[in-house]
Protein backbone atom coordinates (compact mmCIF):
# COMPACT_ATOMS: atom_id res chain seq x y z
CA UNK A 1 0.00 0.00 0.00
CA UNK A 2 1.34 3.39 -0.94
CA UNK A 3 -0.03 5.27 2.07
CA UNK A 4 1.86 6.25 5.18
CA UNK A 5 0.85 6.57 8.81
CA UNK A 6 1.95 9.94 10.04
CA UNK A 7 2.62 11.44 13.43
CA UNK A 8 -0.15 13.99 12.82
CA UNK A 9 -2.78 11.45 13.76
CA UNK A 10 -3.80 10.52 17.28
CA UNK A 11 -4.27 6.99 18.59
CA UNK A 12 -8.01 7.62 18.41
CA UNK A 13 -7.89 9.00 14.90
CA UNK A 14 -4.85 7.86 12.94
CA UNK A 15 -4.24 9.68 9.67
CA UNK A 16 -3.10 8.62 6.25
CA UNK A 17 -1.00 10.73 3.93
CA UNK A 18 -2.19 10.93 0.34
CA UNK A 19 0.84 10.08 -1.79
CA UNK A 20 2.04 12.88 -4.10
CA UNK A 21 1.88 10.41 -6.96
CA UNK A 22 -1.82 9.82 -6.35
CA UNK A 23 -4.22 11.26 -8.92
CA UNK A 24 -7.63 9.83 -8.10
CA UNK A 25 -10.39 10.28 -10.64
CA UNK A 26 -12.28 13.47 -9.74
CA UNK A 27 -15.86 13.14 -8.56
CA UNK A 28 -18.75 15.32 -9.56
CA UNK A 29 -22.41 15.26 -8.59
CA UNK A 30 -25.43 17.50 -8.88
CA UNK A 31 -27.29 15.59 -6.16
CA UNK A 32 -27.15 15.84 -2.43
CA UNK A 33 -26.34 12.75 -0.45
CA UNK A 34 -26.34 11.57 3.10
CA UNK A 35 -24.41 8.72 4.71
CA UNK A 36 -26.35 5.65 5.77
CA UNK A 37 -25.03 3.64 8.71
CA UNK A 38 -24.40 0.05 7.64
CA UNK A 39 -26.44 -1.31 10.52
CA UNK A 40 -29.43 0.81 9.52
CA UNK A 41 -29.06 -0.36 5.90
CA UNK A 42 -29.20 -4.01 6.96
CA UNK A 43 -31.87 -3.68 9.64
CA UNK A 44 -34.22 -1.59 7.48
CA UNK A 45 -33.96 -3.88 4.46
CA UNK A 46 -34.40 -7.03 6.55
CA UNK A 47 -37.40 -5.36 8.20
CA UNK A 48 -38.85 -4.59 4.76
CA UNK A 49 -38.62 -8.28 3.88
CA UNK A 50 -40.18 -9.27 7.20
CA UNK A 51 -43.07 -6.84 6.88
CA UNK A 52 -43.85 -7.78 3.27
CA UNK A 53 -43.69 -11.54 3.91
CA UNK A 54 -45.65 -11.32 7.17
CA UNK A 55 -48.22 -9.09 5.47
CA UNK A 56 -48.67 -11.48 2.59
CA UNK A 57 -48.98 -14.41 4.99
CA UNK A 58 -51.70 -12.55 6.87
CA UNK A 59 -53.50 -11.94 3.60
CA UNK A 60 -53.18 -15.63 2.71
CA UNK A 61 -51.03 -14.98 -0.36
CA UNK A 62 -47.90 -16.75 0.81
CA UNK A 63 -48.51 -20.37 -0.21
CA UNK A 64 -45.44 -22.58 -0.38
CA UNK A 65 -47.22 -25.60 -1.77
CA UNK A 66 -49.95 -26.30 -4.28
CA UNK A 67 -51.62 -28.68 -1.85
CA UNK A 68 -55.00 -27.76 -0.50
CA UNK A 69 -55.71 -29.00 3.02
CA UNK A 70 -58.89 -29.28 5.03
CA UNK A 71 -59.28 -27.72 8.44
CA UNK A 72 -58.16 -31.07 9.92
CA UNK A 73 -54.98 -30.90 7.84
CA UNK A 74 -55.94 -33.60 5.31
CA UNK A 75 -54.99 -33.15 1.68
CA UNK A 76 -57.94 -32.11 -0.43
CA UNK A 77 -58.05 -33.00 -4.10
CA UNK A 78 -59.79 -30.73 -6.59
CA UNK A 79 -63.52 -31.32 -6.96
CA UNK A 80 -64.93 -32.86 -10.13
CA UNK A 81 -64.95 -30.37 -12.97
CA UNK A 82 -62.07 -28.31 -11.57
CA UNK A 83 -59.66 -26.59 -13.96
CA UNK A 84 -56.75 -28.71 -15.11
CA UNK A 85 -54.39 -26.09 -13.70
CA UNK A 86 -55.37 -27.55 -10.30
CA UNK A 87 -53.62 -30.83 -11.17
CA UNK A 88 -50.51 -30.98 -9.02
CA UNK A 89 -47.66 -33.40 -8.62
CA UNK A 90 -48.73 -34.38 -5.09
CA UNK A 91 -52.05 -35.79 -6.38
CA UNK A 92 -52.48 -39.54 -6.76
CA UNK A 93 -53.64 -41.15 -10.00
CA UNK A 94 -56.94 -41.97 -8.29
CA UNK A 95 -57.52 -38.31 -7.38
CA UNK A 96 -56.97 -37.34 -11.00
CA UNK A 97 -59.38 -40.05 -12.15
CA UNK A 98 -61.97 -38.86 -9.62
CA UNK A 99 -61.74 -35.20 -10.52
CA UNK A 100 -61.36 -35.26 -14.29
CA UNK A 101 -63.17 -37.00 -17.14
CA UNK A 102 -60.55 -39.62 -17.93
CA UNK A 103 -60.46 -43.40 -17.52
CA UNK A 104 -57.70 -45.37 -15.88
CA UNK A 105 -57.18 -47.50 -19.00
CA UNK A 106 -56.87 -44.47 -21.28
CA UNK A 107 -54.51 -42.71 -18.87
CA UNK A 108 -52.27 -45.74 -18.43
CA UNK A 109 -52.22 -46.49 -22.14
CA UNK A 110 -51.52 -42.90 -23.22
CA UNK A 111 -48.62 -42.37 -20.82
CA UNK A 112 -47.23 -45.91 -20.93
CA UNK A 113 -47.85 -46.58 -17.25
CA UNK A 114 -47.58 -50.30 -16.36
CA UNK A 115 -51.00 -51.78 -15.62
CA UNK A 116 -49.94 -53.02 -12.19
CA UNK A 117 -49.09 -49.49 -10.98
CA UNK A 118 -51.40 -48.74 -8.03
CA UNK A 119 -53.66 -45.74 -8.40
CA UNK A 120 -52.42 -44.47 -5.04
CA UNK A 121 -49.13 -43.56 -6.75
CA UNK A 122 -48.66 -39.80 -6.94
CA UNK A 123 -47.87 -38.00 -10.18
CA UNK A 124 -44.56 -36.85 -8.67
CA UNK A 125 -43.61 -40.45 -7.90
CA UNK A 126 -44.38 -41.45 -11.48
CA UNK A 127 -42.22 -38.62 -12.79
CA UNK A 128 -39.36 -39.18 -10.36
CA UNK A 129 -39.44 -42.93 -10.88
CA UNK A 130 -39.52 -42.45 -14.66
CA UNK A 131 -42.62 -44.65 -14.76
CA UNK A 132 -44.18 -43.98 -18.14
CA UNK A 133 -43.97 -40.59 -19.78
CA UNK A 134 -46.36 -38.69 -17.56
CA UNK A 135 -45.64 -35.21 -16.37
CA UNK A 136 -48.10 -32.68 -15.02
CA UNK A 137 -48.09 -30.11 -17.87
CA UNK A 138 -48.55 -32.86 -20.49
CA UNK A 139 -51.36 -34.43 -18.47
CA UNK A 140 -53.12 -31.07 -18.20
CA UNK A 141 -52.85 -30.50 -21.95
CA UNK A 142 -54.05 -34.01 -22.69
CA UNK A 143 -57.16 -33.61 -20.54
CA UNK A 144 -57.80 -30.13 -21.94
CA UNK A 145 -57.59 -31.58 -25.45
CA UNK A 146 -60.35 -34.06 -24.60
CA UNK A 147 -58.83 -37.21 -23.15
CA UNK A 148 -61.05 -40.30 -23.73
CA UNK A 149 -63.47 -40.59 -20.81
CA UNK B 1 -4.00 23.58 -1.42
CA UNK B 2 -5.06 19.93 -1.71
CA UNK B 3 -5.68 17.87 1.40
CA UNK B 4 -2.60 15.88 2.31
CA UNK B 5 -3.85 13.95 5.30
CA UNK B 6 -7.06 12.01 5.61
CA UNK B 7 -8.43 10.00 8.53
CA UNK B 8 -7.77 6.27 8.42
CA UNK B 9 -10.79 3.97 8.55
CA UNK B 10 -10.94 2.18 11.86
CA UNK B 11 -10.46 -1.59 11.78
CA UNK B 12 -13.64 -1.93 13.84
CA UNK B 13 -15.64 -0.26 11.08
CA UNK B 14 -14.35 -2.70 8.47
CA UNK B 15 -14.92 -5.64 10.80
CA UNK B 16 -18.46 -4.47 11.55
CA UNK B 17 -19.33 -4.39 7.85
CA UNK B 18 -17.81 -7.78 7.09
CA UNK B 19 -19.12 -9.54 10.16
CA UNK B 20 -22.65 -8.14 9.72
CA UNK B 21 -22.74 -9.53 6.22
CA UNK B 22 -21.21 -12.88 7.05
CA UNK B 23 -23.62 -13.39 9.94
CA UNK B 24 -26.63 -12.61 7.74
CA UNK B 25 -25.29 -14.88 4.98
CA UNK B 26 -24.68 -17.72 7.44
CA UNK B 27 -28.15 -17.44 8.92
CA UNK B 28 -29.75 -17.56 5.45
CA UNK B 29 -27.66 -20.54 4.31
CA UNK B 30 -28.48 -22.35 7.57
CA UNK B 31 -32.19 -21.61 7.12
CA UNK B 32 -32.18 -22.97 3.57
CA UNK B 33 -30.22 -26.04 4.71
CA UNK B 34 -32.84 -26.61 7.39
CA UNK B 35 -35.66 -26.39 4.81
CA UNK B 36 -33.85 -28.86 2.53
CA UNK B 37 -33.29 -31.21 5.46
CA UNK B 38 -36.93 -30.91 6.59
CA UNK B 39 -38.09 -31.71 3.09
CA UNK B 40 -35.82 -34.74 2.94
CA UNK B 41 -37.15 -35.98 6.29
CA UNK B 42 -40.81 -35.05 5.93
CA UNK B 43 -41.00 -36.02 2.25
CA UNK B 44 -43.57 -34.76 -0.25
CA UNK B 45 -46.09 -32.39 1.25
CA UNK B 46 -43.75 -30.18 3.22
CA UNK B 47 -42.74 -26.87 1.71
CA UNK B 48 -39.98 -27.23 -0.86
CA UNK B 49 -37.02 -24.87 -0.64
CA UNK B 50 -37.89 -24.05 -4.25
CA UNK B 51 -40.98 -22.32 -2.91
CA UNK B 52 -38.65 -19.72 -1.40
CA UNK B 53 -36.86 -18.92 -4.67
CA UNK B 54 -37.84 -15.43 -5.83
CA UNK B 55 -36.87 -16.13 -9.40
CA UNK B 56 -39.74 -18.63 -9.71
CA UNK B 57 -42.04 -15.65 -9.31
CA UNK B 58 -40.35 -13.80 -12.16
CA UNK B 59 -40.42 -16.90 -14.35
CA UNK B 60 -44.14 -17.28 -13.92
CA UNK B 61 -44.87 -13.55 -14.08
CA UNK B 62 -45.94 -13.43 -17.74
CA UNK B 63 -48.10 -16.54 -17.37
CA UNK B 64 -49.62 -15.22 -14.15
CA UNK B 65 -50.40 -11.82 -15.65
CA UNK B 66 -51.96 -13.25 -18.80
CA UNK B 67 -53.79 -16.31 -17.38
CA UNK B 68 -53.89 -15.90 -13.61
CA UNK B 69 -52.23 -19.32 -13.18
CA UNK B 70 -48.68 -20.18 -12.24
CA UNK B 71 -46.39 -22.54 -14.12
CA UNK B 72 -45.55 -25.91 -12.57
CA UNK B 73 -43.46 -25.87 -9.35
CA UNK B 74 -44.29 -22.23 -8.68
CA UNK B 75 -46.58 -21.11 -5.89
CA UNK B 76 -47.85 -17.76 -4.73
CA UNK B 77 -44.95 -17.58 -2.24
CA UNK B 78 -42.61 -17.27 -5.23
CA UNK B 79 -44.68 -14.37 -6.56
CA UNK B 80 -44.64 -12.65 -3.18
CA UNK B 81 -40.87 -13.08 -2.93
CA UNK B 82 -40.43 -11.73 -6.47
CA UNK B 83 -42.37 -8.67 -5.33
CA UNK B 84 -40.13 -8.41 -2.27
CA UNK B 85 -37.09 -8.51 -4.55
CA UNK B 86 -38.49 -5.66 -6.64
CA UNK B 87 -39.03 -3.56 -3.50
CA UNK B 88 -35.59 -4.49 -2.14
CA UNK B 89 -33.90 -3.56 -5.41
CA UNK B 90 -35.79 -0.26 -5.56
CA UNK B 91 -34.61 0.59 -2.06
CA UNK B 92 -31.31 -1.21 -1.60
CA UNK B 93 -30.05 -2.03 -5.10
CA UNK B 94 -28.24 -5.41 -4.97
CA UNK B 95 -28.81 -6.11 -1.27
CA UNK B 96 -30.34 -9.52 -1.91
CA UNK B 97 -27.37 -10.69 -4.00
CA UNK B 98 -24.72 -9.42 -1.65
CA UNK B 99 -26.30 -10.26 1.69
CA UNK B 100 -28.97 -12.91 1.28
CA UNK B 101 -28.50 -15.12 -1.79
CA UNK B 102 -27.28 -18.51 -0.52
CA UNK B 103 -25.79 -19.47 -3.89
CA UNK B 104 -23.79 -16.26 -3.92
CA UNK B 105 -22.66 -16.89 -0.35
CA UNK B 106 -21.48 -20.40 -1.24
CA UNK B 107 -19.56 -19.14 -4.28
CA UNK B 108 -17.99 -16.48 -2.10
CA UNK B 109 -17.01 -19.00 0.56
CA UNK B 110 -15.33 -21.22 -2.03
CA UNK B 111 -13.47 -18.28 -3.52
CA UNK B 112 -12.43 -17.19 -0.03
CA UNK B 113 -11.01 -20.63 0.71
CA UNK B 114 -9.19 -20.65 -2.64
CA UNK B 115 -7.74 -17.22 -1.81
CA UNK B 116 -6.59 -18.42 1.58
CA UNK B 117 -4.92 -21.45 0.01
CA UNK B 118 -3.24 -19.28 -2.64
CA UNK B 119 -1.89 -16.93 0.01
CA UNK B 120 -0.26 -19.86 1.78
CA UNK B 121 1.30 -21.35 -1.35
CA UNK B 122 3.84 -19.16 -3.17
CA UNK B 123 3.78 -21.39 -6.26
CA UNK B 124 0.04 -20.79 -6.58
CA UNK B 125 0.57 -17.05 -6.39
CA UNK B 126 3.22 -17.27 -9.09
CA UNK B 127 0.93 -19.42 -11.23
CA UNK B 128 -1.84 -16.85 -10.80
CA UNK B 129 0.45 -14.01 -11.86
CA UNK B 130 1.66 -16.01 -14.87
CA UNK B 131 -1.90 -16.74 -15.97
CA UNK B 132 -2.84 -13.07 -15.60
CA UNK B 133 0.18 -12.01 -17.63
CA UNK B 134 -0.73 -14.39 -20.46
CA UNK B 135 -4.42 -13.53 -20.62
CA UNK B 136 -4.60 -9.81 -21.36
CA UNK B 137 -7.78 -10.48 -23.33
CA UNK B 138 -9.65 -11.76 -20.25
CA UNK B 139 -11.18 -8.41 -19.14
CA UNK B 140 -12.73 -7.99 -22.58
CA UNK B 141 -14.11 -11.55 -22.56
CA UNK B 142 -15.36 -11.05 -19.00
CA UNK B 143 -17.16 -7.89 -20.10
CA UNK B 144 -18.90 -9.66 -22.98
CA UNK B 145 -19.83 -12.71 -20.89
CA UNK B 146 -21.60 -10.47 -18.40
CA UNK B 147 -24.40 -9.96 -20.93
CA UNK B 148 -25.09 -13.68 -20.54
CA UNK B 149 -27.34 -13.13 -17.56
CA UNK B 150 -29.69 -10.95 -19.59
CA UNK B 151 -29.87 -13.68 -22.25
CA UNK B 152 -30.68 -16.23 -19.52
CA UNK B 153 -33.30 -13.87 -18.08
CA UNK B 154 -35.09 -13.45 -21.42
CA UNK B 155 -34.94 -17.18 -22.12
CA UNK B 156 -36.19 -18.18 -18.66
CA UNK B 157 -39.17 -15.80 -18.58
CA UNK B 158 -40.04 -16.14 -22.27
CA UNK B 159 -39.60 -19.91 -22.23
CA UNK B 160 -41.82 -20.33 -19.16
CA UNK B 161 -44.53 -18.18 -20.76
CA UNK B 162 -44.45 -20.12 -24.03
CA UNK B 163 -44.09 -23.69 -22.74
CA UNK B 164 -45.84 -23.44 -19.36
CA UNK B 165 -42.88 -25.05 -17.58
CA UNK B 166 -39.80 -23.51 -15.99
CA UNK B 167 -37.29 -24.08 -18.79
CA UNK B 168 -34.44 -22.72 -16.67
CA UNK B 169 -35.16 -25.20 -13.86
CA UNK B 170 -33.36 -28.02 -15.67
CA UNK B 171 -30.15 -25.95 -15.69
CA UNK B 172 -30.59 -24.02 -12.47
CA UNK B 173 -27.73 -24.71 -10.03
CA UNK B 174 -29.92 -23.39 -7.23
CA UNK B 175 -32.44 -26.13 -7.98
CA UNK B 176 -29.63 -28.69 -7.99
CA UNK B 177 -28.38 -27.40 -4.67
CA UNK B 178 -31.84 -27.81 -3.16
CA UNK B 179 -32.05 -31.36 -4.51
CA UNK B 180 -28.55 -32.28 -3.42
CA UNK B 181 -29.94 -34.63 -0.76
CA UNK B 182 -31.53 -36.70 -3.51
CA UNK B 183 -28.14 -37.44 -5.12
CA UNK B 184 -29.63 -36.99 -8.58
CA UNK B 185 -27.13 -36.39 -11.39
CA UNK B 186 -29.01 -33.91 -13.57
CA UNK B 187 -27.98 -31.17 -15.99
CA UNK B 188 -28.53 -28.66 -13.20
CA UNK B 189 -26.21 -30.68 -10.97
CA UNK B 190 -23.49 -30.55 -13.64
CA UNK B 191 -24.00 -26.76 -13.88
CA UNK B 192 -23.70 -26.57 -10.08
CA UNK B 193 -20.43 -28.49 -10.14
CA UNK B 194 -19.16 -26.18 -12.90
CA UNK B 195 -20.12 -23.13 -10.83
CA UNK B 196 -18.37 -24.54 -7.78
CA UNK B 197 -15.25 -25.34 -9.82
CA UNK B 198 -15.19 -21.90 -11.47
CA UNK B 199 -15.63 -20.24 -8.08
CA UNK B 200 -12.12 -21.37 -7.22
CA UNK B 201 -10.74 -19.11 -9.96
CA UNK B 202 -13.37 -16.40 -10.49
CA UNK B 203 -15.38 -14.38 -7.96
CA UNK B 204 -19.09 -15.29 -8.11
CA UNK B 205 -19.05 -16.76 -11.64
CA UNK B 206 -22.76 -17.59 -11.72
CA UNK B 207 -23.70 -14.12 -10.45
CA UNK B 208 -21.53 -12.47 -13.09
CA UNK B 209 -22.41 -14.45 -16.16
CA UNK B 210 -25.64 -16.35 -15.77
CA UNK B 211 -27.82 -15.29 -12.85
CA UNK B 212 -31.16 -14.01 -14.21
CA UNK B 213 -32.27 -12.83 -10.77
CA UNK B 214 -29.16 -10.67 -10.54
CA UNK B 215 -29.99 -9.26 -13.96
CA UNK B 216 -33.49 -8.29 -12.82
CA UNK B 217 -32.15 -6.62 -9.69
CA UNK B 218 -29.41 -4.81 -11.56
CA UNK B 219 -31.95 -3.27 -13.89
CA UNK B 220 -34.50 -2.37 -11.20
CA UNK B 221 -31.74 -1.20 -8.84
CA UNK B 222 -30.87 1.58 -11.27
CA UNK B 223 -33.79 3.45 -9.71
CA UNK B 224 -32.50 3.01 -6.15
CA UNK B 225 -31.43 6.12 -4.25
CA UNK B 226 -28.85 4.10 -2.30
CA UNK B 227 -25.33 3.64 -3.65
CA UNK B 228 -21.69 3.74 -2.69
CA UNK B 229 -20.46 7.32 -3.02
CA UNK B 230 -16.80 8.15 -3.57
CA UNK B 231 -15.21 11.34 -2.34
CA UNK B 232 -12.20 12.09 -4.55
CA UNK B 233 -10.74 14.43 -1.97
CA UNK B 234 -10.23 11.58 0.47
CA UNK B 235 -9.43 8.96 -2.17
CA UNK B 236 -5.86 7.65 -2.07
CA UNK B 237 -6.03 6.28 -5.60
CA UNK B 238 -4.74 2.96 -4.26
CA UNK B 239 -7.11 0.61 -6.17
CA UNK B 240 -7.81 -1.46 -3.04
CA UNK B 241 -11.54 -0.95 -3.56
CA UNK B 242 -11.34 -2.33 -7.10
CA UNK B 243 -9.48 -5.39 -5.93
CA UNK B 244 -11.94 -5.97 -3.09
CA UNK B 245 -15.01 -5.84 -5.34
CA UNK B 246 -16.21 -9.38 -6.08
CA UNK B 247 -17.91 -8.13 -9.23
CA UNK B 248 -14.77 -6.35 -10.52
CA UNK B 249 -16.42 -2.94 -10.62
CA UNK B 250 -13.97 -0.06 -11.04
CA UNK B 251 -15.09 1.72 -7.90
CA UNK B 252 -12.26 4.24 -8.04
CA UNK B 253 -13.48 5.53 -11.41
CA UNK B 254 -16.98 6.38 -10.19
CA UNK B 255 -18.59 9.20 -8.30
CA UNK B 256 -21.52 6.96 -7.41
CA UNK B 257 -21.34 3.22 -7.93
CA UNK B 258 -24.54 2.68 -9.90
CA UNK B 259 -23.20 -0.22 -11.96
CA UNK B 260 -25.86 -2.90 -12.59
CA UNK B 261 -23.33 -5.46 -11.34
CA UNK B 262 -23.11 -3.89 -7.86
CA UNK B 263 -24.36 -6.37 -5.25
CA UNK B 264 -24.23 -3.93 -2.34
CA UNK B 265 -21.82 -6.11 -0.37
CA UNK B 266 -19.87 -3.05 0.84
CA UNK B 267 -16.57 -4.93 0.50
CA UNK B 268 -15.11 -1.86 -1.21
CA UNK B 269 -16.14 0.32 1.74
CA UNK B 270 -14.72 -2.16 4.26
CA UNK B 271 -11.45 -2.45 2.33
CA UNK B 272 -10.92 1.27 1.78
CA UNK B 273 -8.20 2.55 4.14
CA UNK B 274 -9.53 6.12 4.04
CA UNK B 275 -12.45 6.80 6.33
CA UNK B 276 -14.18 9.37 4.14
CA UNK B 277 -13.42 8.12 0.63
CA UNK B 278 -16.22 5.59 0.27
CA UNK B 279 -19.57 5.48 2.01
CA UNK B 280 -23.02 4.09 1.52
CA UNK B 281 -25.22 7.08 0.88
CA UNK B 282 -28.76 7.94 -0.04
CA UNK B 283 -29.01 10.55 -2.76
CA UNK B 284 -31.68 13.17 -3.18
CA UNK B 285 -32.26 15.97 -5.67
CA UNK B 286 -30.98 19.38 -4.68
CA UNK B 287 -31.01 22.81 -6.22
CA UNK B 288 -27.32 23.26 -5.61
CA UNK B 289 -25.34 22.75 -8.81
CA UNK B 290 -22.48 20.89 -7.14
CA UNK B 291 -22.91 20.26 -3.48
CA UNK B 292 -19.71 18.77 -2.17
CA UNK B 293 -17.09 21.30 -1.23
CA UNK B 294 -14.47 18.60 -1.50
CA UNK B 295 -15.11 18.38 -5.21
CA UNK B 296 -14.31 22.04 -5.61
CA UNK B 297 -11.14 21.52 -3.64
CA UNK B 298 -10.13 18.63 -5.83
CA UNK B 299 -10.88 20.50 -9.03
CA UNK B 300 -8.89 23.41 -7.69
CA UNK B 301 -6.05 21.06 -6.98
CA UNK B 302 -6.17 19.66 -10.46
CA UNK B 303 -6.09 23.13 -11.94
Amino acid sequence: MSTLDTPTGTPDQPMLRIPKSSHPMPTSTTHGNRRIPVLAYVVVLLAVIGVLVAGSQTMGWFKTTGQMTSSSGEKVAPAAGAATSDIKGWMSIQQVLDAYPVTKEALYAHFGIPADTPTTTTLSELKEGAVGTLDVPTLRSWIDDGAPA
Amino acid sequence: MPTTFVPRRSPQSARQIRWSRHIVQTVVVAWIAWIVWSKAVAGPGSASAEAFCPFGGFETSLTWITTGATVAHVHTANLVLAGVIVVLALIGRGFFCGWLCPLGSIQEAIRGMAHAATNRAPWMRRAGRTISAHTPWWPRVDHILRYGRYVVLAWAIGGAAVTGVMVFREYDPWNALLSVAEFEISTAFVVLIAVVALSVFVDRPFCRYACPLGAVQGLIGKASPLAIQRNADACLGCNICNNACPMNIEVNQATRVTDTNCIGCLECVAACPSQDALALTVTFPTRLPIRTSDIETKEGALL
